[in-house]
């Protein structure tokens, strides 16, 4: 599972740096942060470890998931979504100024 | 020719993060669960779902700090597109099927969303997705019917007092226990609804706060100028 | 006495308040920014547990004297700034609230993931601030670069928690001391980049020639003097507190800010336009203290810190008020502001001569941009000398000869800049009153005396430095990988 993160993350990237289509990029920021969030639960998973919650069949397990991890991610998640709603909203004021949603073609007006 | 650029970059920092930290067999090396921090928060849970005593009651700051980045990007988000006033009509016509299917799925929508922070202690979810249900719901409004607006200053009356209201408990904290946002009420029997003290209470503040500043967002990009 | 979480919390309840009152934003900033300029005096020192659980379980605030004297100077700064603005921040006021309280979080924590949610508050709150200025191209590329970077932070912590195990910054400290640096470095440079962005380090300064270049008066101090101090104090905190690092990682970061210093100066040399001028020597004493703290020279550092982030305050507010000036001919004072034709006047050359006019103005900026050119009888000569001292000191002789050379080609450009500002006319012509340029500005009386107040507390602190430097080696001696703690006096070079 680490290396579906890393391979997500890296993908975000690799979209970051050649695209210049603004909504493209902001959709690459995404997926670089979904790469990393599933990165962050896959550091808490050991082997043959289940979820964090206690029912009344697990009441005494010991081999729980590390629920830090967890929690991090949830933060992380929300964090994400904030940033993309102020990125989207900068890429409606860029078109109703620019007239486009390309990087080169903004630059050169 | 830039793709090949980026591409060999990509690759470069994937073999260095492979031959540093992963170890022969594809295998992340990282310390034995055992001896990490996270092991305290297993066994010593104050509510049956351990994420959510580590999320509102070990790390509660953090919790407050996450509700603000919200705050911050829904007044980001009215202050660029503040001006904005009348709803942007849609190029096709209001589908028949989505008007009526609204009505029966918005009940139940809303209701799964209040169920998912109200059982947040005690199943997985908690205040942030039933938040976002709710939110949900409202954009499914929006989209099914071009000519609807929800009522919003008595959105961002709730958001408001919901957030004030969170500080003030950790403030009350500090007022009778000596420490911000500590836990003052009764902690109960594991595995009841009405148990764990605050962390209910605050995961309903949170799900209400982020099903309304959704909405909010929402209905800003929902608009366009006259 | 006080609990100093409440610098944090404050501000964010009044700011969750102001929605529901939305007239009565701007006194509501008013209250919440006096409170906290005069609470920050009378909060506790020590180490602030919230929620009741031990830590490494729980959050910790540390306040000790590096935090403290960080946390007075960043309050009492806001304050002036917002009280000396108070026409532009009817539209963002809550947002200063949040941006406030995000700030004081950052100085004050305890926990690294703690650090990453702060550090997003306030990345989000200047991402606003900058847009107040409408051109909204600089605004998207500093976003990107700046979520870039805290990707990068946080994927760093991640690594250094499946090393190590925990988060708090007391418990990693005692665990890099004694099992070692980690096998791998990738945690520290994923660290390190991403605080680079906030601190202007080279490879990912793309955003500051746009938003500095095209500051006004409350953008231009909150970014580079603000938040740039705040950023470089916690790079401090972490990069000596925090991490141990071995000799190879060390001497790479530190090339990078050598790199970092040179091409500012260098930039800075060849540029005509006022604000890029200034935004260059913001990028060149980044990396100068960012150099220094990494080399265990952590009072020298918050020395430089300090006089950068006065000298930044006065030139950059002077220079957002002086590109905005108009032709008095042309406009009446309400005229050009009922039709918002500003004329964005950068060039130097079309300045030349307009502190004749405003002999006050003058005063403030050229003190402040003396000190930042190290001349003597100013605060800044007095911080160069012992960043050099120290260094020889120690036997160091690559890193003070570079040092020297930047603060040549620095005051080569400092003073050609207020040359051309004081005196009308070209080169080689006298200079006579019609030279002057027809261009001036309107600026408030009450800017104006702050403004030389603060410069004359730099000349102040020039003549007798002690207070600065007893703050600063209070300040460095709560890090750890800090080894010098001599200084020069002016009278005499008793130690």
């Amino acid at each position: 599972m680490h290396i579906v993160g890393i391979v997500l993350m890296l993908i975000g990237v690799y979209g970051l740096i050649t695209n210049r289509h603004i909504i493209k990029m902001i959709v690459s920021i995404n997926v670089l942060e979904i790469g990393l969030n599933i990165f962050i639960i896959a550091v808490g998973y050991g082997e043959n470890t289940i979820a964090p919650i206690l029912t009344k069949s697990n009441i005494n397990a010991t081999n729980f998931a590390d629920p830090l991890p967890q929690a991090l991610v949830l933060t992380a998640i929300v964090i994400g979504v904030g940033t993309t709603a102020i990125l989207l909203a900068v890429a409606r004021k860029l078109y109703q100024q620019y007239g486009t949603y390309d990087l080169t073609e903004m630059e050169g007006k | 020719m830039k793709k090949l650029v980026a591409v060999l970059l990509v690759g470069l920092m994937l073999l260095l993060l492979f031959i540093n930290m992963f170890d022969g067999s594809l295998e992340f090396n990282k310390m034995d669960l055992a001896d990490v921090d996270g092991n305290y928060y297993a066994k010593n849970p104050i509510v049956s779902n351990m994420v959510t005593s580590v999320v509102v009651d070990y790390r509660s700051f953090d919790t407050l700090g996450e509700v603000t980045v919200l705050f911050v990007s829904s007044l980001g988000v009215a202050f660029m597109l503040g001006g904005l006033t009348t709803r942007i009509k849609f190029k096709h016509d209001d589908s028949f099927f989505l008007r009526i299917g609204v009505k029966v799925l918005f009940p139940i929508i809303v209701i799964v969303g209040v169920f998912m922070f109200v059982h947040g202690h005690l199943t997985p979810g908690g205040g942030f997705p039933g938040g976002a249900l709710i939110g949900g719901a409202m954009l499914f409004k929006y989209i099914s019917d071009s000519k609807y607006r929800a009522k919003i200053s008595a959105f961002k009356v709730l958001e408001g007092t919901m957030g004030s209201i969170y500080v003030l408990l950790g403030i009350v904290g500090i007022l009778v226990g000596n420490y911000f946002l500590q836990n003052i009420l009764d902690i109960g029997e594991l595995g009841n609804l009405i148990s764990g003290g605050l962390i209910p209470i605050i995961y309903v503040l949170i799900g209400l706060k982020v099903g309304s500043e959704l909405t909010g967002i929402f209905d800003h990009f929902m608009n366009e100028e006259v | 006495m006080i609990r100093p979480v409440l610098l944090v919390v404050l501000p964010l309840l009044i700011a969750f308040l102001s929605v529901m009152f939305k007239k009565q934003t701007k006194p509501l900033l008013l209250i919440a920014v006096l409170i906290n300029a005069v609470v920050v005096f009378v909060i506790d020192k020590g180490e602030y547990i919230i929620g009741n659980h031990m830590q490494p379980y729980g959050i910790v605030l540390n306040v000790d004297n590096y935090s403290l004297y960080a946390l007075i100077v960043l309050n009492v700064l806001f304050a002036l700034l917002v009280l000396l603005n108070l026409a532009k921040i009817t539209k963002i006021a809550s947002i200063l609230m949040i941006a406030l309280g995000g700030l004081n979080g950052l100085l004050m924590t305890g926990d690294l993931f703690n650090l990453f949610v702060f550090l997003e508050i306030s990345a989000i709150a200047a991402f606003m601030i900058v847009a107040t200025n409408k051109k909204l191209i600089h605004v998207f590329n500093y976003m990107i670069i700046g979520i870039v970077g805290s990707v990068m932070y946080l994927f760093g912590v991640i690594l250094l928690y499946s090393q190590y195990g925990t988060l708090n910054m007391n418990k990693m400290a005692e665990l890099m001391t004694t099992t070692g640096t980690p096998a791998t470095y990738i945690p520290i440079i994923m660290i390190f980049g991403g605080l680079a962005v906030e601190t202007k380090l080279l490879p990912f300064n793309g955003w500051v020639k746009g938003v500095l270049g095209n500051s006004d008066s409350l953008v231009g101090p909150m970014i580079g003097s603000i938040y740039s101090g705040v950023m470089l104090i916690v790079f401090g905190r972490l990069f000596t507190d925090v991490f141990v690092l071995n000799d190879q990682v060390r001497i790479l970061l530190s090339v990078i800010a050598i790199v970092t210093l040179i091409a500012g100066e260098v930039s800075a040399f060849s540029t005509m336009k006022l604000r890029e001028i200034l935004l260059y020597s913001s990028v060149a004493q980044s990396g100068l203290a960012v150099l220094l703290f990494l080399n265990g020279y952590g009072s020298i550092a918050v020395l430089v810190v300090f006089a950068n982030v006065l000298a930044k305050f006065i030139l950059f507010m002077l220079a957002g008020v002086m590109t905005n000036s108009h032709k008095k001919s042309e406009h009446t004072e309400y005229e050009h502001i009922l039709n918002n034709t500003v004329d964005n006047h950068d060039d130097i050359s079309t300045l030349a001569g307009i502190f004749v006019k405003n002999p006050l103005n003058g005063v403030a900026f050229s003190v402040a941009s003396l000190s930042l050119a190290s001349l003597p009888l100013f605060f800044g000569f007095f911080v160069k000398i012992n960043v050099l001292y120290s260094m020889f000191l120690r036997g160091d002789y690559v890193l003070p000869a570079i040092i020297l050379a930047t603060s040549l080609v620095e005051g080569a450009y400092i003073i050609r800049m207020l040359v051309v500002l004081w005196n009308p006319g070209k080169e080689g012509e006298k200079a006579t009153k019609e030279a002057v340029t027809s261009l001036n500005y309107e600026i408030d009386q009450l800017v104006c005396m702050v403004l030389l107040l603060i410069s004359l507390s730099l000349v102040a602190l020039g003549i007798s430095p002690d207070l600065a430097i007893d703050r600063a080696d209070e300040a460095g001696a709560d890090l750890e990988y800090n080894i010098s703690t001599e200084y020069v006096e002016l009278e005499g070079g008793k130690e």
